[in-house]
Parts: C-alpha cells; structure tokens; sequence
C-alpha cells in the first residue's frame, strides 16, 4: 500500500469556501433589499446594482456548490506538513499585526524579524536583534524624515520623544 | 504625424533629469519585486503609491509604470536561474529556460529572454502610439450604455477566456463588485453593506485589497512549498550577448507571432499570464521538431517571453484610451490616476495631454533603460535569491504591512491586509481567478454609476444596452465571449450526435 499524506482534502473547503460565497451574496441581497432596489422617481434606487449582483454571486457559488458536492474526489486542499508551514508564517504575522496595534509598527516589525531568524532560519539571538533593531531604524528614518510619513507608534517611541 | 508631434512633446516631459532618475529607480524597484516570489508587479506598485501622492502625477506613473517594466523583465531571470517564476506569466518561460540552464546555456538563455521581452514590449509600445489616441477619440462619442458595455465585455472576456471554471470567475467577480459597492453611496447618500460598522463606511480600498490578495497570499503559498533556492550560475559577457543576437533573426517570424498574441490578449482583459501559454503552445505546434520543446530550445524561450511583455504592455492601451485596465497591475495604476485626481478615460487625451503622452514617451525609455539593467545586473538581481527565506519572508510582510497602513493611515486596513491574504491563499488553491475580483473591486463604482445613468435614460429598461449600433454591437459581442464555452461544448455535443 503506498503512503497516502494525510492532510485536508479539496472537497470540504470547497464547499465551504462555495457556502462562504453564497452567505456573502445572500447578505448582500438582505441589505440591498433593505435599501430597496426597484426604481425610485430620480433614478434606480440605492439597492439595485448590489442586489443584482448579489443575486448572480449567489447563483454562480450555488454552481461551484452542486459541482463540488456531485463530484466525490480525495484530492488534497493541503497536507498536515504544507498546512503547518503556513501556519508558521501566518500565526507570527496574525500576531505581528496585533501586537503593532499595542506597541507601534516598528517594535513590531523588528519583533517579526527576530522571531523568523531565530525560529526558521536558525541565527544566533545576537544577530538577529542586531538585525531587527538596525532594519527599525532604517524604516523609521526613511519614512518619518525622508518620505514624511508617519507610521504606527507605541509607548516606546513615545518614551524617546517622538 | 500629429501622434509623432504628440510623442515629440512626451519626450519633452519624460526627458527631464529628476523623471529619468525616477525612471531608473522604478525599474531597478521593479527587477527586484520581479525576483521575488511574493511581490509581484499589481502588490509591489500598490504598497508603493501611497507614497507619490504629493508627487507630480507624470513622474508618479513615470516611476509606477517603470517598476511594472521591471518587473515583467525581472520575471525571466529567476524562471531560467532557478526554476521559480517570479511572476506567473514567467511560468511557461520555466519550460525551456530551465533545462537550458542545466546544459550550461543559461547566458544564452537569459539574453534570448531579455532581447524577446524588450521586442515584445516595443511591438506593444508602438501599437500604443500608434491606435491609443484613435481608440480614445472613438471613444469620445461613447454615452452610459457604451461604457457600460465596454466593461461588460471586458468582464465577459474573463469568464469566455479563462482557462479554470466559468463560474469561479463570475463568483470572484461578484464578490469584487460587491466589495465596490461597500460604504457610502455617493448618488443617493445611503449606506451600503456596512452594517453598523463604522470601519465599513469608508469602503474597501483596492489597494489594500491588492496587497492581501497577491502579496500575503503568495508568501503563503511559496512557503507550502518550502523554498530551497537551487540555482544556476550566469555571467553575461558581451561575447554572448553578440552570439545570441546574431542567431535571434531567424527567430523573427516567432517573435512577429508571439508579439501579436499578446498585444492581443493584453488589450482584452485574458492579460500576460495566457498570453505566454498561448504563445509557447503555439510555437511549439507549429515548429518542424515541437517534441523538443522543454528539452531547452531557444525558441521556448522566445514565444512566451515576448508574448508576456507585449501583453503586459498593451494592457495599457484600454487604461489609458478607455479607462478599462487590461491587467490587475493595470488596475492599480488607474486606481493611482483616480488618487492622483485625473479622470481616467477617452478625455485623458484631450485634457491631460502632458501626462498621456509624458507616459508613452516615458514607455519607450523605461523599457531602454530595463532591458540595459537586466542585461548588466543579471548577477546581483540572482543573488537576492539566495538571500534566507527567514529574513526575506518578514520583511516583505512588513513592507505589505506599512503599504496597507499608509493608503488611509489606517490601523483597520493592516488587519483587513491580513484577511485578504488568507481568502486569497483559499482562492488560489481552489483556483478561483484574483484578477476579476481586483478589477471588478477597481471599476466597479464606475460600471454601476454607467449601469445607473444608462437607466436614468431609458427610465428603467434594460433595452437601452441595445438601441444604439455601438452599444448593441458591444454587448453582442460581450455576450458572444460570455457564452463561449457553453457553445464550445454544445457544437461538441452536436458532433458527437451527428456521428
């Protein structure tokens, strides 16, 4: 028997994804209708655009939905292994886009920097912080005084005087 | 000659010292974000343009338009090094590329890839000088019901021409609309789709949309596929350079071929990626020996890469003429007309002449100037390849993230980034195209402020699509495109039955 990867099939995110869809379209109709979307004595009224294509969203994922639940297949959406690996990517930047809410973008961003050099690519904790405190800085200097943008800060940048 | 007057004058803007700087700049931008997986053209621009908001609209798409030539350059290189595309319309350059690479010919690879997109790109230029102002003029007669038409054919042209399911296309695009419709409506002041939110009333900004779609979900997606960047050596010498030019003319009837197929599919919204296919499949059955192909023949190299540059070149032809982008990188420069306060469309050419023919002009040098990079830098640009994974990975998240924040310096937006990546990861694996979502997203105020004002004109009947010879001949024709593939397999079913 061959080795068979275990991991997420195709078929139920699908399904999910096509249900997502249709959810999506239904909302918009159920608005648009509260809106009203029939004609109005200056023009069509607010709803009509969005309600239609409401309407089409929900019968073109209603086509991928009876497709994807007739036809029975074990392709693979994902295995354990590839879904892991985008979780180690993903889960640091869900949380890098936290914490730049608490601590400003950049502590965030060298945070990011540090945690991926040291967790994936495996470099001393010296160089990585070097690295991130040195990639901070360049990012707060071109962007606060060269390009005159001022980007997310936090209690940090607050105590230096910014 | 008054276009040869018009360009005259374009290079008259274009050739200004800080232009030409911004141009080099772009496109050494653009080979980069061409290089790396993960920033593509349509995301690397979008992070970009907030940043020339207080610049001069000229030198803003100037700069813009030069990264996209970069990058539709920069693809190549990484396709033939190391068998990665950099961009998807690279892929079929991967075919004969790579093995070519392998047998030790990478140079000869790489300046056959290079000198194929710079003819492509030229052939697509020319073809705008030449038909853009026509079109435009055209298009100055249009009312409502003809733009209205015009984007129905456009948005019909994705789902008769695309390669995945029809009705993926249409639910990505209706989702994109949907997202169009988001916030305030600005005819009737009402709210739309925001339920509550106060977030929501702003609308979904494309841009941010853009970078979620094609910047995080491809991080997401390359590092599925663990990245271990193997590649091959090359040095261009001028040695080779010459070697290589030297054999391209018998080539020409290729290239001839391959540069029409893109211009083509370029101007209707199929854009670079198809075209490249289209192209390498063709020159392949028509070639005496086509069961050689992906052994590493020069020819599969030069079919796909001149395809993919005249199409991403021409893909500005309707942006500009039309207001229509034939691309989502196209899209993103017409969303920067918009920021930058021009109104896209035929009138751009009447009233904003510096700026069209500024652009052209500037298409001609960029395209000089990105092709004489490729060729000089070829090692450095390989060389960020093998740059860790764990060090690129972060700081192209970071760079998507102050992109997102910087359109609206708004903290919801970086979060929103967050989740379009994750639906554009989900959508990509169930390839459901992201092209019709982002240019629907982009026009779709403007379809529905056409479909509105069509309206008003008829009091209400759909008829009006059809009453005048313009319009019905547009909409026919969308609608021929749109039920393409039902006709394919009905006239299949027929013969089947005859048979």
């Amino acid at each position: 028997m061959s080795e068979v990867p275990r991991g997420l099939r195709a078929r139920p995110v699908e399904i999910a994804t096509a249900l997502g869809f249709a959810a999506l379209g239904g909302l918009a109709m159920f608005d648009s209708a509260r809106v009203g979307f029939g004609w109005d004595f200056d023009g069509p009224q607010s709803g009509t655009f969005p309600y239609w294509v409401g309407a089409l969203l929900m019968l073109a994922s209603g086509a991928v939905l009876a497709g994807a639940v007739l036809r029975r297949t074990r392709a693979m959406f994902a295995t354990n292994e590839q879904l892991a690996s985008v979780a180690r990517v993903f889960i640091p930047a869900t949380l890098y886009v936290a914490a730049m809410h608490l601590v400003g973008l950049y502590v965030a961003s060298a945070g990011l920097l540090a945690w991926f050099m040291i967790r994936l690519g495996g470099y001393s904790w010296l160089a990585a912080i070097a690295s991130a405190v040195a990639m901070a800085v360049i990012i707060f200097v071109v962007f606060e005084f060269w390009f005159l943008v001022s980007l997310p800060k936090g209690p940090l940048e607050e105590l230096l005087g910014f | 000659m008054e276009n040869l007057a018009a360009l005259a004058a374009g290079f008259a803007v274009a050739l200004t010292p800080s232009n030409l700087a911004l141009m080099l700049a772009g496109v050494l931008v653009g080979v980069v974000i061409g290089v790396l997986p993960g920033l593509g053209g349509a995301n690397g621009i979008a992070i970009l343009l907030p940043l020339t908001f207080a610049m001069e609209p000229v030198s803003a798409i100037i700069m813009l338009s030069c990264i996209y030539w970069g990058a539709l350059f920069g693809g190549a290189i990484t396709s033939i090094l190391f068998n990665i595309p950099g961009e998807p319309w690279s892929v079929a350059t991967t075919f004969d590329g790579y093995p070519m690479a392998q047998n030790g010919r990478a140079a000869e690879a790489l300046v056959a890839a290079f000198t194929a997109s710079f003819f492509g790109a030229f052939v697509a230029i020319v073809m705008i000088t030449a038909i853009a102002p026509l079109v435009a003029r055209f298009a100055l007669r249009f009312g409502p019901p003809e733009f209205f038409a015009v984007m129905f054919l456009s948005f019909a042209a994705f789902v008769g021409q695309g390669r995945g399911s029809a009705w993926k296309t249409i639910a990505s695009m209706m989702a994109g609309f949907l997202l169009a419709c988001v916030g305030l409506d600005t005819v009737t002041g009402a709210l739309r789709l925001t339920f509550g939110s106060m977030e929501l009333m702003r609308g979904f900004d494309f841009l941010v949309a853009v970078i979620g779609l094609f910047g995080i979900s491809e991080i997401l997606i390359a590092v599925e596929e663990g990245l271990t960047f193997e590649g091959a050596r090359a040095r261009l010498d001028l040695g080779v350079v010459f070697r290589v030019w030297k054999e391209l003319p018998r080539y020409a009837a290729i290239a001839l071929r391959s540069s029409i197929i893109g211009c083509w599919m370029g101007v209707t919204p199929a854009g670079a990626t198809p075209a490249s296919f289209m192209s390498y499949g063709m020159a392949r059955k028509l070639s005496k020996d086509g069961a050689a192909f992906g052994t590493g023949r020069i020819e599969g190299v030069i079919a796909p890469e001149v395809a993919n540059n005249a199409a991403g070149v021409s893909a500005l032809l309707p942006m500009l003429a039309l207001g229509v982008p034939g691309s989502p990188t196209a899209a993103v420069l017409l969303g920067g007309l918009i920021m930058w306060g021009l109104q896209p469309g035929p009138m751009l050419f009447v009233e904003q002449k510096d700026f069209v023919w500024g652009l052209i002009a500037s298409m001609y040098l960029g395209n000089v100037a990105a092709f004489l990079v490729v060729l000089t830098l070829v090692p450095v640009f390989a060389a960020i390849l093998r740059i860790p994974f764990a060090i690129i990975a972060p700081l192209i998240l970071i760079a998507c993230a102050i992109g997102a924040y910087t359109v609206n310096t708004a903290m919801f937006d970086v979060v929103l980034m967050l989740v379009f990546g994750l639906i554009g990861y989900v959508m990509k694996k169930l390839d459901y195209p992201l092209a019709p979502m982002v240019l629907a997203l982009v026009l779709g105020n403007r379809t529905e402020q056409a479909f509105r004002q069509s309206l008003l004109l008829s009091e209400g009947s759909l008829s009006v699509f059809f009453h005048g010879w313009l319009s019905a001949t547009i909409m026919t024709a969308g609608l021929v495109l749109l039920l393409w593939p039902i006709m394919g397999r009905l006239a299949a079913a027929v013969r089947a039955r005859m048979a």
